[in-house]
């Protein structure tokens, strides 16, 4: 939708003819900025000094200034240097008929967004105004969209406090329970305690890798090393990796794969296998089973889906499961221990392999996730495929 | 011996609290969010009520609370809010200043010492109906 921004525009020149040239101009001009989706209204104000429109500053900020060079009293050099190039918040166009290389120079080192010799025509005068006010409204928006990653980042450090000192405030309480030697002098009786302080601290170590993993993948520092990599293979190793939990509860396993391989940095793909396999474990029934299924798909991309016959997701949390800190607490899930990173970080890879995530789920019968991955470009010294960050 | 209903989202603390509470000879019931206690708390009729703040939302247990001091038969059940301290904001709950706004009777913060939750719990069991702060 189109949506209308109204800006101020202060006009500063001595020359009546001028002022009133350029609020003609001005006045029925409303550009369209289609790209930002934006028409920009002007509301204009002139001053014949350079004294009258520091006074009217004090009060109110345009978004744009039509500064002549040349005024009778404080000239628009001086404005320029010691008041409008420390506003950031205020774009300057000087207007001027010593139109010289060096003062184009001069008036843009000093802040100056741009510049206009008199005399101009209409059209380089509305040329020159819409360039500035698309300038204002980048910037606008550049600061809007650095306010929101501020909100965003103080939310997710807030949530990551809280689940790092949960499980040291259960840690501390077991300890307090047996310094306090609640239930008798017998040592054995405290080793459930000691067992459920152990597994708090395994989900830390368990929330700070995941941690890390997002960060690197945050950073784009990282360089991939892109080799091709055996997915039958890299599914094999992931479960097995949880085969003793499976079998404790006696959870089966299934692989359905051709010989397939992908151009992608191993490290990935095994984060992605082991958080999708783990959590098809972790949330299944006991006697369950969970069935890892490898396709090419037609436009060339690799599919990895693992399906649980765990307890399905409602409508409302498959929206909203590949977002960071979102676990889906139910009295049936709140045993279970993880950082509700890990998709999350799926979900990052799967973009930078130009590919996606979704799960398909019936509540109460299991669930299917899955990631499709295109292969990695191999570019030698250079950002790979994806990583252009 | 008293009946307590430990309401929380984290199953090591309730698990503390019935741990705790068990060995100095009181009943304890847990329910893992704000329904869930409510519901528990009609049907088992606690003395006590331990209530975590943050469950499924941010102000589930305050909501609880709520709840609670509005429905006649367990209107007056003494009510101990488990908090965490806000880093971002340092708030520390007291009852004298957030009691006025909240309706419960005191607040402990977590990690919860034994011995505090302990002198806690037999303070609030020693109040009379008329001095529960029912809002």
């Amino acid at each position: 939708m189109t949506t209308t921004e109204r800006l101020l525009v202060f006009i500063v020149d001595d020359e009546p003819g001028i002022r009133m040239g350029i609020e003609a101009i001005l006045r029925g001009f409303k550009p369209a900025l289609a790209d930002m989706d934006r028409v920009v209204n002007f509301d204009l104000r002139s001053f014949e000094t350079g004294e009258a429109f520091l006074e009217a500053l004090k009060t109110e900020t345009p978004a744009l200034v039509l500064l002549d060079c040349k005024l009778p009293g404080i000239g628009g050099l001086e404005i320029l240097e010691k008041v409008l190039s420390k506003r950031e918040d205020i774009v300057t166009l000087i207007v001027t008929a010593y139109a010289t290389l060096e003062t184009a120079v001069k008036t843009t080192k000093m802040g100056a967004y741009d510049f206009l010799a008199k005399p101009f025509t209409p059209d380089e005068l509305r040329y020159t105004v819409r360039k500035g006010a698309t300038h204002v409204l980048l910037r606008r928006e550049r600061d809007r969209l650095e306010t929101e990653r501020k909100q965003i980042r103080f939310q997710f450090l807030s949530v990551l406090a809280h689940e790092l000192k949960s499980p040291i405030n259960a840690v501390e309480g077991y300890l307090d329970l047996m310094a306090n030697k609640l239930l008798g002098p017998d040592v054995e009786s405290y080793l459930p305690m000691v067992e459920k302080s152990i597994a708090r601290i395994g989900g830390m170590r368990k929330l700070i890798a995941d941690l890390m993993d997002l960060t690197r993948l945050e950073s784009g520092q990282r360089k991939k090393e892109i080799s091709s990599v055996n997915l039958r293979e890299a599914a094999q190793t992931a479960l097995e990796s949880v085969a003793l939990a499976a079998e404790k509860r006696n959870i089966s396993f299934t692989l359905e794969s051709d010989d397939l391989s992908i151009a992608a940095d191993p490290g990935d793909i095994e984060i992605i296998f082991n958080n999708y396999v783990s959590n098809a474990v972790k949330y299944n029934r006991d006697g369950g089973s969970v069935t890892v299924r490898l396709t090419g798909t037609d436009g060339g991309k690799i599919r990895i889906a693992v399906t649980d016959t765990g307890l399905g997701l409602t409508d409302e949390d498959r929206e909203r499961l590949f977002a960071e800190f979102v676990r889906i607490k139910t009295d049936e899930t709140r045993h279970i221990p993880g950082s509700g990173l890990g998709l999350s970080i799926v979900k990052k890879l799967a973009q930078e392999y130009g590919g996606e995530v979704g799960v398909t789920s019936t509540h109460g019968e299991g669930s299917t996730f899955w990631v499709e991955l295109a292969p990695a470009v191999i570019e030698k010294d250079s950002q790979p495929h994806g990583a252009e960050r | 011996m008293a009946k307590i209903l430990c309401v929380d989202d984290d199953h090591d603390v309730t698990e503390f609290c019935k741990i705790a509470l068990e060995a100095k000879g009181h009943e304890v019931f847990t329910a893992a969010d704000g329904d869930a206690g409510f519901e528990a708390a009609l049907k088992v009729r606690p003395d006590v009520m331990l209530l975590d703040v943050m469950m499924k939302d941010v102000s589930d247990g305050f909501q609880t609370a709520y709840r609670i001091r509005k429905e006649e038969s367990i209107k007056y059940t003494p009510i101990l809010m488990l908090t965490s301290v806000n880093q971002v904001f340092n708030h520390k709950f007291s009852p004298d200043r957030d009691g006025k706004f909240l309706p419960v009777d005191d607040f402990v913060e977590k990690p919860i010492p034994v011995a505090t939750l302990i002198e806690k719990v037999d303070k609030l069991l020693a109040l009379t109906p008329d001095q529960i702060n029912v809002g």
